[in-house]
């Protein structure tokens, strides 16, 4: 797969767990959420990471890339500094909008998967990437609405951005299985549709029933029923890489660590 | 989990080995070892404190409840946990419990109010007796040595009461865990005890502790802990067990300890 290398299964790194992500055997790359760092001030652990060869790959939250506001190039740049500053081989963010009308969301808001969203969407990616020094991966969010009037499946949708783009993908099997459970759409169709030689690595997170509603907390363990999409992506395609996200309600170091084996475990299985 | 120690072939946890030995700056301070120790709670590099399990689980005593309740879902400095322990009822209620035992005074501190300034009194009075005595009349100097000795038996007395101390002399011959040694020499000495072995990297947290006066419930004169420790990550994960141990009758028996 030209230009991502073979990652492996890394860990979000979170500034609460830092000496946890350290200790943790088999942590082979990590992820940073881009806004949260400083350059010129990486945190200790970071730096610490780097100095032993684990990748740290930037992963932003706030570009919008979905919004029809203008891009904001000082979080593109924000971006590709930081890449630039762990050396990273790739950055990403997600298919959404956080942002309109001057407002901010605080989350990441599902893109109506419209022609004309696309071609939106479309613009904005190739602005980013125009001004990111490293490629640029795309993941799917979990959404709890689905836009009126779409035109396109979210695998459609994803095929065509990175057939305009050559953007990566980034896919998240919990944003897979939160949307099958929540607006019922098919995982398995999803992975039927996007190029899966385009993908850069996958996440895997935890979450929790409320409900009518799953949340994708990233707070809580991570289900079978999230590992059995991942193993069912891992039937079609080899992932460079997977990585855990953990935000919150940060479980004991056994616990994290049989997380990531269980991740490893399905990951092997399909590698022989 | 411990043997009895002395006094009174009585079990004594961190907590309340930190207690005696440093105030209760000392005693939060051996709280969130031992919890650190337990793996119940997780310190980051930058000194973030954050609970790993919910709902206080893991809690051997109400204190340790306390401040795994404090961080139920937010992360803190450890220099916030330490302080906010200081001051609850439930340190209060680890004094009283101390004081209830014999090893602690009700109250302690720096010499406060008029009786610092009958001290000082009394140091310039012994001092012009002694120039007098050396200049005009010996015999004054006999004056002069019962000045002193008022001024010093009116000096304020210490936290530990005669077996407080025992129980502290005991408990720095038997350090038997990362706990243990941060409630005698503070975060930042105890970690360097207890890790000294270990190799790992050390976070830097902040731990402000200040002395001591309890029956004024703020920082005041007795504890002797450090304004910028730091906590190391092995340290914390190596035992689960914090009560010192040693047996013996009152002063001068040997002492044992055990830990698990």
């Amino acid at each position: 797969m030209a230009g991502i290398e073979d990652l492996g299964v890394g860990i979000g790194w979170r500034p609460e767990i830092d000496l946890t992500v350290e200790r943790l055997p088999g942590v082979d790359f990590v992820e940073v959420v881009a806004e949260n760092l400083h350059i010129g001030h990486l945190p200790e652990s970071v730096a610490l990471l780097l100095e032993r060869g684990v990748p740290v790959l930037p992963h932003a939250v706030s570009l919008s890339l979905g919004g029809a506001d203008e891009v904001d190039l000082h979080r593109v740049e924000h971006l590709g500094a930081v890449a630039e500053a762990v050396g990273a081989p790739m950055v990403s963010d997600h298919v959404c909008f956080v942002r309109a009308g001057g407002l901010d969301s605080g989350h990441l808001m599902p893109v109506p998967r419209t022609r004309d969203a696309l071609d939106v969407l479309v613009a904005n990616v190739k602005l980013a990437q125009a001004n990111l020094p490293v490629p640029l991966a795309l993941e799917n969010v979990a959404a709890l609405l689905e836009w009126p009037d779409g035109e396109l499946s979210e695998g459609q949708f994803l095929a065509e951005l990175v057939e305009r783009t050559d953007c990566w993908l980034l896919v998240d099997v919990a944003n897979l299985y939160a949307n099958a459970r929540n607006i019922g759409t098919d995982p398995e169709r999803f992975l039927d549709e996007i190029p899966l030689e385009r993908l850069a690595y996958v996440h895997v997170a935890g979450g929790e029933q409320h409900g009518d509603i799953y949340h994708d907390t990233h707070a809580h363990a991570v289900l079978p029923e999230v590992l059995e999409v991942l193993d069912e992506l891992c039937s079609r395609v080899s992932p460079p890489g997977v990585l855990l996200e953990r935000d919150d309600n940060y479980p004991s170091d056994a616990e994290i660590e049989a997380e990531l084996a269980a991740i490893r475990a399905v990951v092997d299985k399909h590698r022989g | 989990m411990s043997t009895p120690s002395t006094p009174h072939q009585t079990m004594w946890t961190a907590e309340e080995i930190g207690f005696l030995a440093g105030g209760p700056g000392r005693a939060a301070e051996a709280v969130l070892a031992r919890l650190l120790d337990g793996g119940l709670v997780r310190v980051s590099r930058e000194g973030l404190v954050t609970a790993v399990h919910q709902n206080a689980y893991g809690a051997t005593s109400p204190l340790e409840a306390y401040v795994l309740a404090g961080l139920h879902g937010t992360p803190r400095p450890v220099q916030q946990v330490v302080q906010v322990a200081m001051t609850s009822h439930e340190m209060g209620a680890l004094h009283q419990s101390l004081v209830a035992r014999g090893v602690v005074r009700s109250s302690w501190g720096r010499p406060r109010g008029g009786k610092t300034a009958l001290r000082v009194v009394l140091f310039l009075v012994a001092f012009a007796s002694l120039f007098v005595a050396l200049a005009v009349e010996p015999l004054v100097l006999v004056l002069t040595g019962m000045v002193l000795v008022t001024a010093l038996l009116l000096r304020d007395k210490g936290r530990l009461t005669a077996n407080g101390k025992i129980v502290v002399r005991y408990a720095f011959r038997s350090t038997s865990s990362g706990a243990e040694a941060v409630a005698l020499f503070g975060l930042r000495r105890g970690k360097q005890r207890a890790v000294k072995s270990s190799g790992s990297s050390t976070p830097h947290v902040g731990s402000g502790c200040g002395s001591y006066d309890w029956s004024h419930h703020g920082c005041g004169g007795s504890s002797n802990c450090s304004s910028a420790s730091s906590c190391g990550s092995s340290s914390c994960s190596s035992s689960s067990s914090s009560s010192s141990s040693c047996s013996s009758s009152s002063s001068s028996s040997s002492c044992g300890s055990s830990s698990n």
